[in-house]
C-alpha cells in the first residue's frame, strides 16, 4: 500500500507549509523555547485557518478529516519549525478521548471549544504497568467526586482549558479500585501546576506535572464508562503515537533541510561540504532514514483511518520516526559543527525537541514491548 | 583491584580534587549554570589549590607531577557536572602549553604564572568564523609594521574569551596555507581588541563561548610565539595532550550518567529486574569501561613522551560516541522510570554534545588517523 497525497491533500500540504513559513518567526521560536511559551497568537491563527483539529468532525468545528491529514499538516508545520510546530500540533492533545469515548454531553460541551481555539486541551497517561508512577484518585461523595494526588508529565500543562487524565475511582468505603478517564477544568479549584524545573525540549509545549487537591468533579465529567479508563488510554495512546510519529517526521525534514542547506553553502580545504564523500554519505543515510519514518508513519495513518487499529504498526512509526527525529538532528548539529550547538542555527533546538518527543508518550523500550506483544502473538 | 596507573599519591590527589568540586563548585553549579557564567575567584581557589599548574615546574609557579595527576583533576572537575565549567576554568591548559613549548623565557615568565595561580586567564584562539575544521586557512592578519604587528580579525567559539586577559592567537604573517600562521600573544587590554559572549547554545551554559574581533590592534613584535610562519607547530603541540583530555570527559560523563541511571535502578526495582533494561546498562558499562582502559593507556604513553597522537584521535572519537550513546540511553532509562525532567542527565546530554566537534570534529579525527595509518 503506498501512499499518494490526494488534489485536496497536496492543498493541506501546501497551506500548512506557506502558513508555517508566513507566521513562524525562528528568533520568536528562539524566545518562545527559552520562556516556553505558548505560541498564542499563531495558534489562534491556526485555529482560523482550520489547521488545529483538522481530524476532527465539522458537527464539533474540525474539518472532518482523518489522521492522514492531520499527519501532512503535522509534518510540514514542525518541519518549518520543531518548537511552534510541535506546539500547535499538540495543542488539542488528549481531546480525542472525548471525541472517541465521551457521551454527545461531553462532546457538545467540551469540543467546540477546542477546535474553535478558544482553550488549548492537554493530557496525561501514565503507563500503569511501569509501576513507576501514581494517578490520581477520585473517591464518591453524594452525587460528586472528590480527586486527590498527582499526576506527572502532563502535555500542556498550565496552558490548556481542560485536562484529559486517568484516575483511580473508588465508592466510598468500598476497598475495589478501577481506572477511569476523566475531564478536568483547568479552573476548578484545587488545580494547580507543579513549578518543577522545565523540560529539556518541547517546551513551548509545557509539560510538566499537575496536581490535584480535593478537586470537586462532577460525574458527567467522566469519560463514559467507569473502570474502562486503561484500555480507552491505550486506544488514544495508539492514536496519539501517530501524531507523535508526524511531529517527529516533521522535525527530522526540518533539521535535514538546515544540514543540508549549510552543506551546500559552507567550504573547508576549498571545497562545498556538500563535495565531501563522507558527509555526503551522511546526509544519504539522513534521508534514507526519513523515507523510511514516513513510509511507516503515513501507513499508520491511513491504517487508523480505515479503521484498523494496528498498536505495532502506530508504536513502529513512533520509535521509527522519533528515533529519527533524533538522529537526522544530531548529525545537522553535526554538519554544522561549532555553529549547530549555537542557538541561533536552530539545529540544537531541533535536536532538544526531538529527544523530548522520543522518550514522551511511549519511550522506546516500551514501545517494542508493544511491538513484541503484537508480532509474537501473530507467531 | 591494583590500579595499572595509579598509585597512592594519585589516590590521595583524586580524593583533593573531588574535596575541591564539592566544596567549591557542586553547591553553586546549578546556579552558575543559570546565571550563564560563574565567579572569577574560582579561578584564584584552584590556582591556589595548584589544580591549575599541573604539570609546569615549580619556577613558573607550578605543581610538577606526572601526567595521571591531570587525567584525574580532568576526571574530577567533570564531576561538577558542567562540562561548560570544567572546560572554562581549564582554558589556560590549551592557551599555554604553545607559549610553555616555543616561547622565549621572557613570555613564559611573563604570561604563565599569573594564569597558574589563576589571576589571569589565557585561551587560545584559533577557530575562524569561515575556518573550523580548516585551520590552515585562517584569516586574521599580522602586518609587521617596525616593531610591532597591526592585527585584523576575527575568532569564534573562544572558550573564556570575554574574561580572557591574554588570547594565544592564531594569525597570517605569510602566504596561503599552514606554512603562513604565526602565533601571537595578544594582550586584551590591547586597543582594537573586543570580544563577546553570551550566546544562548545547546550547553556548556556556564561557560562564556565568545567572538572575539582584533581591529588595527598593535602588537609587539616580542609577542611571538616562536619563529614567523612556524606557528602551526605550536598548535600542533598540544594536540596529544588536549584530545585525550577531551576523551577524558566524554567518558567521564558517560560514567555520571550511568551511575545516575544505576542510582535510579535502587528506586525503581520492577524497572531494574527487566531484562532490556539489565542488558542496555551492561552495554553502557562496557563501552566505558572500554573508552577508560584506551583513555588510560593512551595516557600513559603521553606520559612516557611517544608519539601517540593516532591512537589519542581514535580515543577522542572512540569515547565522544560511546559518551553519545551513553547519555541518550541514560534519558530513555530515566523515562522509563517515569523520570521525564532529569536535571543532571539533562546537562550532561546537552554539554556532550560538544565533545565530537570540539577540538577536532569527529571527521578531522578520522581524516587524521587514515594519514596516519598511512593509506
Amino acid at each position: 500500500m503506498i501512499f499518494e497525497p490526494n488534489a485536496e491533500q497536496n492543498e493541506i500540504i501546501k497551506a500548512a507549509g506557506e502558513f508555517a513559513k508566513g507566521e513562524f518567526d525562528p528568533d520568536k521560536s528562539i524566545e518562545m523555547d527559552h520562556n516556553c511559551e505558548f505560541p498564542g497568537k499563531i495558534y489562534k491563527k491556526a485555529c482560523s485557518l482550520g489547521f488545529v483539529g483538522i481530524h476532527f468532525p465539522e458537527i464539533f468545528s474540525g474539518q472532518g478529516m482523518g489522521l492522514i491529514d492531520y499527519t501532512l499538516m503535522a509534518e510540514a508545520l514542525c518541519c518549518q519549525d520543531s518548537t511552534m510546530g510541535s506546539a500547535l500540533a499538540l495543542s488539542t492533545y488528549g481531546s480525542e478521548c472525548i471525541l472517541r469515548f465521551g457521551d454527545d454531553g461531553l462532546k457538545n460541551r467540551i469540543l467546540p471549544k477546542i477546535l474553535k481555539g478558544k482553550m488549548l486541551c492537554g493530557g496525561g497517561f501514565t503507563d500503569l504497568e511501569l509501576d513507576a508512577g501514581s494517578i490520581p484518585v477520585a473517591e464518591k461523595d453524594g452525587d460528586k467526586w472528590i480527586l486527590n494526588g498527582k499526576q506527572s508529565a502532563v502535555i500542556n500543562a498550565g496552558t490548556a482549558g481542560v485536562y484529559c487524565l486517568l484516575c483511580k475511582t473508588m465508592e466510598k468505603g468500598d476497598t475495589r479500585e478501577s481506572i477511569s478517564m476523566v475531564i478536568i477544568e483547568k479552573e476548578r479549584e484545587g488545580v494547580s501546576v507543579s513549578s518543577g524545573p522545565p523540560t529539556m525540549g518541547l517546551r513551548a509545549v509545557n509539560i510538566t506535572d499537575l496536581e490535584f487537591d480535593n478537586v470537586m468533579i462532577p460525574s458527567e465529567n467522566f469519560v463514559s464508562n467507569f473502570g474502562n479508563g486503561e484500555h480507552q488510554a491505550a486506544l488514544f495512546m495508539n492514536e496519539s503515537r501517530i501524531q507523535f510519529a508526524a511531529i517527529g517526521l516533521g522535525i527530522a525534514q526540518g533539521a535535514f533541510a538546515h544540514a543540508l542547506q549549510y552543506t551546500k553553502q559552507r567550504e573547508q580545504f576549498g571545497l562545498k561540504l556538500a563535495k565531501f564523500q563522507v558527509l555526503r554519505h551522511r546526509l544519504a543515510d539522513m534521508a534514507v532514514n526519513i523515507r523510511k519514518a514516513r513510509l511507516l508513519t503515513y501507513q499508520a495513518a491511513m491504517n487508523f483511518d480505515r479503521g484498523v487499529i494496528d498498536f505495532s504498526l502506530s508504536a513502529a512509526a513512533k520509535l521509527t520516526a522519533c528515533r529519527t527525529a533524533v538522529e537526522v538532528s544530531f548529525q545537522a548539529i553535526q554538519l554544522l559543527g561549532g555553529y549547530g550547538y549555537m542557538s541561533e542555527y536552530h539545529v540544537e533546538r531541533y535536536y532538544r525537541d526531538a529527544k523530548m518527543l522520543e522518550i514522551c508518550g511511549g519511550t522506546p523500550d516500551h514501545l517494542k514491548d508493544i511491538i513484541s506483544d503484537v508480532t509474537i502473538c501473530k507467531i | 583491584m591494583d590500579s595499572l596507573y595509579f598509585n597512592e599519591n594519585h589516590i590521595a590527589f583524586r580524593e583533593k580534587a573531588r574535596f575541591f568540586v564539592e566544596q567549591e563548585i557542586l553547591p553553586f553549579i546549578n546556579s552558575w549554570e543559570k546565571e550563564k557564567t560563574f565567579p572569577r575567584d574560582l579561578y584564584l581557589k584552584a590556582g591556589n589549590s595548584g589544580f591549575l599548574g599541573l604539570g609546569y615546574p615549580e619556577a613558573y609557579g607550578g605543581t610538577p607531577c606526572d601526567i595521571f595527576n591531570e587525567v584525574i583533576f580532568t576526571e574530577e572537575i567533570i564531576r561538577c557536572g558542567s562540562v561548560g565549567l570544567a572546560s572554562s576554568l581549564g582554558s589556560g591548559a590549551i592557551g599555554l602549553p604553545p607559549i610553555y613549548a616555543l616561547g622565549t623565557e621572557q613570555q613564559k615568565q611573563k604570561f604563565i604564572p599569573p594564569v597558574l595561580r589563576g589571576e589571569k586567564i589565557a585561551v587560545l584562539g584559533v577557530t575562524e568564523p569561515c575556518g573550523g575544521s580548516d585551520v590552515a586557512h585562517l584569516q586574521t592578519t599580522a602586518e609587521k609594521k617596525g616593531d610591532r604587528y597591526i592585527v585584523n580579525g576575527s575568532k569564534i567559539f573562544i572558550t573564556s574569551g570575554t574574561r580572557a586577559d591574554v588570547v594565544t592567537t592564531a594569525v597570517r604573517t605569510g602566504g596561503l596555507g599552514a606554512g603562513g600562521v604565526s602565533l601571537l600573544l595578544i594582550e586584551t587590554d590591547t586597543p582594537g581588541f573586543s570580544a563577546s559572549g553570551g550566546y544562548d547554545k545547546l550547553g556548556w551554559h556556564a561557560s562564556d563561548t565568545a567572538e572575539i574581533s582584533f581591529m588595527n590592534c598593535e602588537v609587539p613584535v616580542e609577542n611571538l610565539i616562536g619563529q614567523e610562519n612556524k606557528g602551526f607547530a605550536g598548535i600542533m603541540v598540544n594536540f596529544q595532550k588536549e584530545r585525550l583530555l577531551l576523551g577524558l570527559e566524554a567518558q567521564t560523563v558517560a560514567e555520571m550518567a550511568l551511575e545516575a541511571c544505576l542510582e535510579l535502578m535502587k528506586q525503581y526495582p520492577a524497572v531494574a529486574k527487566k531484562q532490556a533494561i539489565r542488558h542496555k546498562l551492561a552495554e553502557m558499562a562496557s563501552r566505558i569501561e572500554a573508552s577508560k582502559q584506551f583513555n588510560y593507556c593512551n595516557a600513559y604513553y603521553i606520559g612516557q613522551k611517544q608519539d601517540v597522537l593516532k591512537q589519542v584521535c581514535m580515543g577522542k572519537n572512540f569515547s565522544s560516541s560511546v559518551c553519545d550513546f551513553v547519555v541518550d540511553q541514560a534519558l530513555n532509562i530515566h523515562s522509563d522510570c517515569g523520570s521525564l525532567i532529569n536535571p543532571l542527565v539533562e546537562r550532561l546530554y546537552r554539554d556532550s554534545r560538544v565533545l565530537s566537534i570540539g577540538g577536532g570534529t569527529y571527521e578531522i579525527m578520522n581524516h587524521l588517523i587514515a594519514k596516519l595509518m598511512e593509506i
